[in-house]
């Protein structure tokens, strides 16, 4: 499998590191049942999805990747955080 | 050994990043490179200027190899409220692969793209070289440079001097 | 017998290779392969077959070989089950057949053939896993099964060769050298494109390379060239995977540095010009030596100048059954063809005809006769054929080999790889790949002819072409499957009335039509249960030559067609890939990379002994004269409690933590507060994960206001590195920068009573008490160089920790060394210091498993109160809260030196069942208090336990230790030593 880093362009699945679906977190004074939805009760999804994947060994750089968990299909790419997605300018995105 | 490649090891010297907080980011970059007399490079390419070698490690991460000073006068101004610096190159290490199969060597340990077209003079990549986060730069001729961390340049020195045997 | 060289074929004058088969000096020619060369020296009895030990020549030209698989090499290069087809012919090459004993011609085994009726499909599973001898009987049974059953034996000594892996890029890759592959990567050469073409075989050019005149192969070969295409030959394309990423095995002959070399090639295209490959079909003893495909017969013929017999038959459902009759005719050999159908293709049967070729319309065979030595082909009973594989003896025919066609199966995997599920195509009686991410062209999408293969090949480069917008010139059209004169016939199996025949289906793994019509009896009716009840398909050339026989047997069972049953998956690899290519280099030296601290090379001149941690190699104890571990980590230990030690902490994580907001970012990730640490101190913290359990202990140090380092430990140091960066992309409202520099500080630490001494003798600046009190950081030289120096302990004892630029290395080492040796101190290991902090209670790894809480640790004044922090939330937890959480004590055997590991599960006395109280987490040989002692968890912990026995009980040892619960800090409790 191929990701595509918006720094590097496309790379290979191994130079990239998973980390679950990109999703809102709670507030550190979030109450207990809020966190347990977060921590304990993810959604599975299905086909289309946003993930939160990390180019590293590589750059570093959070991404979160919009993609098909059955076609594996990539639909796109963005930073994750997001004051570094405003300062990526488009002549600047390789992929 | 004309028709290989050959390995040497050996220390970094001082490389610098600095991060920007994103809001100065763009000015930031334009000042670094202003320092060094040139264009920010775009993300992939590097700028060469006055000994030192000046590239884009992340979307508001900079990375200075080479120049006087600490931190070298480029990014001597950067404070708290524009963003961080520090000072990485005490430990990496520099792999110099020399001779027209540098890349063919290079090909056995990172999955880049090392086509003339896709790594051109003066280009720059992060990549992962068996786990480990590097940084490869094409150097002069066919040459390149590997900026590995210094816990694993002696076998990662070791690995690539094993390659450039079979490629002699 | 010898003499099946054909005079005047493609090999002549070619140089001689000498090779031997089963010990036997043979000669064959630069250009053969060993199937080709076992033939030409009349080589019929190539091996025995999978179950029933029957006899097995050759039977192919290609990676579909059933029969031939034979063992090459010897010792630690031993190999084996390679199919003799796609064994180059190199000088040397040492080769024997496999599954026979005593001999090959002579097998024991064979008597499996009599009690065949009991060996049929799923024998083994009623046997010995019914309810009668049930799987005792199985474990009994199975070590005569599986010595009588099977394959080659892989040798057992490590690979003395070496595999290499190799990243490539490309544009195009297109599989397979043939006449539409060739024209593919021209076209795509052409449009500017960057192409490789892999090819399997040691030559390139498949279909052409049986061409009588190689006049087309030369002028390819040239084009290719000067076109600029990378060729690759001995490549073959073996699995496609995501995003157009291609595993390619690459042979390398033999003799040079590297045996095999995997490439991986991500392509922005990847075209299937893979062929496609001939199917026999089912008649009586269909398996002997000397019946082979009509296609094979013809290359070899054709391509190596070798006659598969003198009298041959070819039988044929289809038009390509006249190619091989006709060439085996101008070879000069006497050719019988049966041709199923009552309409033959007119041009070619005229051909046939007048090269001599015998023409029998309506003809099957039904039975091949055997006689000859090793059981191999000496005739056939031939059948008129009614049509659906329905014949009547009618008469018999002498031959010595026997070519069969049953029709062509394109070679879909890479396409079906792609998740391009094939097509079954009622017309061409063939799977036809679907249209996907693959590019399938010529043979491999049903195309049957020379000129249709070239055309289907350019319009696939051109689809390549237009895809990657380097081609503007307009779409070429591709021919659609087809090219055969006249229909192919759908005989699938040979039944004559009243006879029994024993035909097989799959021969590599013995799987006849009757076991299949005995997997539909007993319900296995669809292709993925058929497949595992009959293992059909299953052996090592997956079903290439099988599956299609196999799923229309199961059809006429069922009275469905083979649409309906569909096919089983494709996955890769296409063929066997020896498993070194995937090993690559990473083996030996290279298995994984070392990281070794800048202090590796003076610990070793110092004598160290080192031990893997992760990938670290850290100092593990330092022995003098014959010292083992135990003596000298035990000495090691004393010398710190009694005098100074000086240890190796390089391989801590360090983490630079910048920004106005760097001290808010800390609050947030530690558990204690961390906002109120002063310039130039340092503080012990703990970080949870979101869950709420303890996730990783360190020290903070305050180096300015908006300048923190960070140390984590050397076994999380990425985890956390990952923990910091991932939260800090959480909250961008933070003005905060994490560089990771973990490699940019090399690190000692110096411990013991003597420690300030022996630091003063080498430290630049003031260390008293005043100066740097505990958890005081300085900045300072140390033995000349700059450095960091932090009061700090892990051991219980008045410790600094000195870190320096790694390149300061040394010069800080040979200082603080020879400064505590100086003290009546010296260097210590990565034991000793573990002894030292289990006698202080110290938690690492160990104990912070993932399970536990601070108040599990004994710690919940970590967590503070006053304000919020990750893990917080999920802290309070009901069960979290509950007082028989296990928690850390400290034990101690009741009988003095009894043996005990970490591991073993900890009991009440008299309850000794269950998951127990807890369990030992640490165990060490205390020097200072000359008693084993050990850190676990107990229900509890020390409040209900205290001075209580516990069972420690071992039941992979097999030993019950009885332990005393006493206080986890077994040395200087009030910490007189740290602060004295």
């Amino acid at each position: 499998m191929r990701l595509p880093c918006p720094l590097c362009g496309w790379r290979d699945e191994g130079e990239f590191a998973f980390e679950g679906p990109a999703m809102d977190w709670p507030s550190l004074d979030a109450p207990e049942a809020e966190w347990v939805e977060a921590v304990f009760l993810r959604e599975q999804p299905r086909g289309r999805t946003e993930e939160l994947w990390r180019h590293a060994p590589g750059c570093g750089t959070w991404l979160v990747i919009e993609r098909d968990n059955v076609s594996h299909e990539v639909h796109g790419a963005r930073l994750a955080r997001p004051g570094e997605e405003k300062a990526l300018l488009k002549k600047d995105r390789r992929a | 050994m004309a028709e290989g490649v050959s390995v040497k090891l050996r220390p970094a010297g001082p490389l610098w990043e600095a991060e920007f907080w994103p809001g100065a980011a763009k000015a930031g970059a334009a000042r670094i490179a202003g320092a060094l007399d040139g264009e920010p490079p775009a993300p992939g390419a590097s700028l060469v200027a006055g000994g030192a070698r000046l590239w884009r490690a992340g979307p508001v991460r900079w990375r200075l190899w080479g120049g006087e000073g600490a931190p070298p006068e480029a990014l001597a101004w950067i404070g708290p409220e524009e963003g961080a610096v520090a000072e990485l190159g005490r430990g990496l290490a520099c792999l110099e692969l020399r001779g027209p199969a540098a890349r063919e060597a290079l090909a056995r340990a990172v999955a880049l793209d090392l086509r003339e077209a896709a790594f051109p003079e003066g280009a720059v990549a992060a990549a992962g070289y068996r786990g480990a986060a590097v940084t490869v730069l094409r150097a002069e001729g066919d040459g390149c440079d590997l900026l590995v961390p210094l816990s694993y340049a002696e076998s990662f020195a070791g690995a690539l001097e094993r390659i450039a045997l079979r490629l002699r | 017998m010898s003499g099946f060289r054909l005079g005047g074929g493609p090999l002549d004058g070619a140089e001689a290779v000498a090779f031997r088969w089963r010990g036997r000096e043979m000669t064959g020619l630069r250009g053969d392969t060993l199937a080709s060369a076992l033939m030409a020296g009349g080589v019929r009895l190539v091996g025995r077959s999978f179950k029933y030990h029957r006899p097995r020549g050759i039977m192919s030209a290609g990676e579909e070989e059933a029969g031939a698989l034979v063992t090459l090499g010897e010792g630690a290069r031993r190999t084996p089950n390679l199919k003799a087809p796609v064994v180059e012919l190199e000088p040397g090459l040492a080769a024997a057949p496999q599954n026979c004993w005593p001999s090959l011609e002579m097998d024991a085994g064979a008597v499996n053939g009599l009690l065949s009726p009991f060996f049929a499909a799923g024998f083994y599973y009623k046997t010995f896993m019914g309810p009668f001898g049930g799987t005792r009987a199985w474990m009994f049974f199975e070590r005569f099964i599986r010595r009588a059953a099977g394959l080659g034996a892989a040798s057992e000594a490590p690979d003395p060769d070496l595999y290499e892996q190799v990243h490539g890029h490309c544009d195009v890759l297109v599989a397979g050298s043939g006449p539409a592959g060739i024209a593919a990567a021209l076209e795509a050469a052409e449009a500017g494109l960057d192409v490789v073409l892999a090819e399997q075989d040691f030559e390139t050019g498949g279909d052409l390379l049986a061409d009588r005149d190689r006049s087309a192969l030369g002028a390819a070969r040239e084009a290719l060239a000067a076109a600029g295409v990378r060729v690759m030959t001995r490549a073959m394309v073996f699995g496609v995977y995501d995003h157009g990423v291609a595993g390619i095995a690459e042979r390398l002959p033999a003799g040079g540095a590297v045996r095999e070399r995997l490439h991986v090639m991500r392509c922005a295209r990847i075209v299937s010009a893979t062929g496609a490959i001939e199917r026999p079909f089912v008649f009586g003893d269909n398996d002997r030596p000397g019946v082979m495909g009509a296609e094979a017969a013809r290359v070899y013929v054709r391509r190596f100048g070798v006659a598969p017999g003198r009298r041959v038959a070819v039988a044929t459902t289809n038009d390509s059954g006249y190619a091989a009759a006709l060439a085996m005719a101008e070879a000069g050999l006497r050719v019988t063809l049966l041709d199923s159908r009552e309409r033959a293709p007119e041009a070619a049967a005229a051909a046939a005809a007048e090269a001599g070729v015998e023409v029998m319309r309506e003809a099957v065979p039904v039975r091949a006769l055997g006689g000859m030595p090793g059981g191999a082909v000496r005739g056939l009973v031939v059948g008129r054929h009614a049509g659906g594989g329905r014949a009547r003896p009618v008469s018999r025919l002498d031959v010595d080999a026997l070519a069969v066609s049953g029709g062509w199966s394109p070679t879909v995997h890479l396409s079906s790889q792609a998740r391009a599920r094939p097509v079954w195509s009622e017309d061409q009686l063939s799977f036809l790949p679907a249209p996907g991410e693959v590019i399938a062209c010529g043979s491999a999408a049903g195309v049957w002819t020379r000129e249709g293969c070239e055309a289907s090949g350019r319009a696939a480069g051109r689809e390549a072409a237009r895809g990657l917008k380097a081609s503007r010139k307009k779409a070429l059209e591709a021919p659609e499957a087809g090219g055969w004169e006249v229909a192919p016939d759908a005989v699938w199996e040979v039944s004559a009335k009243g006879r029994k025949l024993k035909g097989f289906v799959d021969p590599m793994h013995d799987v006849t039509a009757e076991d299949i019509r005995l997997a539909h009896r007993e319900g296995f009716e669809r292709p993925e249960h058929m497949k595992r009840y009959t293992t059909l398909g299953m052996a090592t050339d997956q079903g290439k030559v099988g599956n299609v026989v196999g799923l229309a047997v199961m059809g006429a069972a069922q009275g469905a067609g083979i649409e309906a049953l569909g096919t089983t998956t494709f996955r890769p690899p296409y063929a066997p890939v020896s498993l070194g290519v995937f090993a690559g280099e990473h083996a030996g030296a290279d298995w994984a990379p070392v990281r070794r601290t800048p202090f590796h090379a003076m610990a070793d001149a110092a004598g160290a002994v080192f031990v893997d941690a992760g990938r670290w190699k850290r100092s593990w104890y330092l022995p003098r004269g014959q010292e083992g571990l135990r003596a000298a980590s035990m000495r090691e230990a004393a010398m710190v409690r009694e005098t100074v030690g000086v240890c190796d902490v390089s391989t801590l994580g360090k983490f630079r933590v910048q920004g106005p907001d760097a001290a808010e970012f800390l609050d947030r990730v530690y558990s204690n507060l961390m906002s109120s640490l002063p310039v130039g101190k340092a503080r012990y913290g703990f970080m949870l994960r979101e869950d709420g359990m303890v996730f990783d202990d360190g020290t903070v140090w305050r180096l300015g206001e908006a300048d923190f380092l960070v140390t984590a430990t050397t076994g999380h140091a990425e985890h956390v590195e990952a923990h910091l960066s991932r939260w800090r992309v959480r909250w961008p409202e933070l003005k905060v920068a994490v560089a990771d520099v973990t490699e940019a500080w090399a690190g000692l630490a110096v411990a013991g009573p003597r420690a300030r001494e022996a630091l003063g003798r080498v430290a630049g600046g003031d260390i008293s008490d005043d100066a740097l009190p505990f958890l005081g950081v300085r900045e300072m030289e140390v033995a000349g160089v700059p450095a960091m120096v932090a009061r700090i302990s892990f051991s219980g004892e008045r410790a600094f920790e000195v870190y320096a630029r790694p390149a300061d290395a040394e010069a800080l080492w040979d200082g603080l060394v020879g400064a505590a040796e100086a003290e009546g101190g010296g260097p210590y290991g990565l034991e000793a210091l573990d002894l030292l902090r289990v006698e202080k209670g110290h938690v690492t790894g160990r104990e912070i498993d993932g399970r536990l809480t601070l108040a599990d640790l004994g710690m919940p004044g970590m967590a503070s109160r006053r304000k919020d922090f990750i893990g917080k939330a999920l802290l309070g937890r009901e069960g979290l809260a509950d007082g028989n959480r296990p928690r850390l004590v400290g034990l101690r055997p009741a009988e003095a030196g009894a043996e005990v590991q970490a591991g073993a599960l900890l009991y009440a006395p008299g309850e000794e069942t269950g998951f127990g109280l807890g369990h030992v987490s640490s165990i060490a040989d205390s020097p200072h208090l000359g008693a084993r002692i050990a850190l676990g968890f107990v229900r509890g912990g020390l409040e209900r336990w205290d001075g209580r026995m516990v069972m420690a009980k071992d039941p992979t040892a097999g030993r019950d230790v009885k332990m005393t619960v006493v206080s986890p800090v077994f040395v200087d409790p009030e910490g007189e030593r740290l602060h004295g």
